[in-house]
């Protein structure tokens, strides 16, 4: 069946065709808000949260968008609204991680981190929001730049200008990983 | 290492650029071995950030969100049933008040808020008389 089949027998009340959906977009969404909060309980809820916003909004949705760009959209922006409540909290509570939680190297010599996945997640965990989600958008989710600046509601010089400098951010963090002279 | 080339060359990897740029990247690469580590550190660390994306959540995640939308709709039918049985009664409710703040008012031939109530009107007089003080004690 395709998407907009599944759409329509949703919006007929049919749950089985918007599992279908959750299934065959699990992954797009998954891999944004992963991608935004890091691998935590709160991913899921988000995760599971853009599909319930989407199954409630069923009736609006008239197919002008594609669907995965439409689910990225609803994922991002509670992906941001996520970091906003972590912050307020952090505030209080907790120091925000900084460069010095990414020593790739302990005092023995040794990778704390068994995988280069991990540390390049927890690289990205210390960009600000602004800055990750361009960089979770354009080169984890894979948008192109247009893509990502709509999905954004942002000119594109300023996601070019953002990709930038997330980059180099995250170039400062993995330089010990990238090889060659700093 | 020029600032306004390095531009260029994040740039580059995002959208294509005017041949005028193109042209002075191209000469910058070639004339700085430096430059071209550098491109290749960055297109390494984009293979990373792009390897890193990780695509599943935990296992039943499609019958968890179904559940939830469930349970969200069973509770909205009960808010929606407890509002269906409880209407008719607030209508009668209010129907009911209005007509006997209207034969209030009509009986009292006074047409206020304390009348509509049946409330004594009570004046600061009426509180402050000395008998009624008297009386009490």
């Amino acid at each position: 069946m395709t998407d907009e089949q599944l759409i329509q027998a949703s919006k007929g009340g049919d749950d089985d065709s918007f599992k279908q959906l959750i299934t065959r977009y699990e992954s797009r969404v998954a891999s944004t808000v992963i991608g935004m909060l890091g691998k935590c309980p709160e991913a899921e809820d988000v995760g599971q949260e853009t599909f319930i916003r989407f199954y409630n909004n069923l009736k609006n949705f008239r197919g002008d968008a594609n669907i995965g760009t439409y689910l990225t959209r609803i994922a991002i922006n509670l992906s941001i609204n996520e970091l906003k409540k972590r912050q307020r909290k952090s505030k209080i509570f907790f120091r925000n991680l900084s460069d010095d939680d990414f020593d790739v190297v302990d005092e023995k010599g040794q990778n704390p981190f068994d995988d280069q996945k991990e540390i390049v997640q927890r690289a990205i965990q210390t960009l600000e929001p602004k800055f990750r989600s361009v960089v979770v958008l354009r080169l984890i989710d894979g948008y192109s730049t247009a893509e990502t600046a709509e999905i954004l509601k942002l000119p594109i010089g300023t996601v070019l200008s953002r990709l930038a400098r997330g980059q180099k951010k995250l170039k400062e963090i993995l330089s010990p990983m990238l090889g060659g002279i700093k | 290492m020029n600032s306004k080339i390095l531009e260029l060359l994040y740039r580059s990897f995002d959208k294509e650029l005017n041949p005028n740029e193109q042209h002075q990247l191209e000469k910058a690469l070639a004339d700085s071995k430096e430059l071209r580590e550098e491109k290749e550190r960055i297109a390494n660390m984009r293979t990373m950030i792009s390897d890193s994306g990780e695509h599943k959540f935990h296992p039943f995640f499609a019958e968890k969100v179904m559940r939830r939308i469930r349970a969200e709709q069973t509770q909205e039918n009960f808010l929606d049933s407890l509002v269906h049985v409880f209407r008719p009664v607030a209508i009668a409710a209010t129907v009911v008040l209005i007509a006997l703040m209207s034969y209030n008012v009509l009986k009292s031939n006074d047409v206020s808020v304390a009348s509509a109530f049946a409330q004594p009107e009570v004046t600061l007089e009426h509180a402050l008389d000395p008998t009624l003080s008297l009386a009490l004690e």
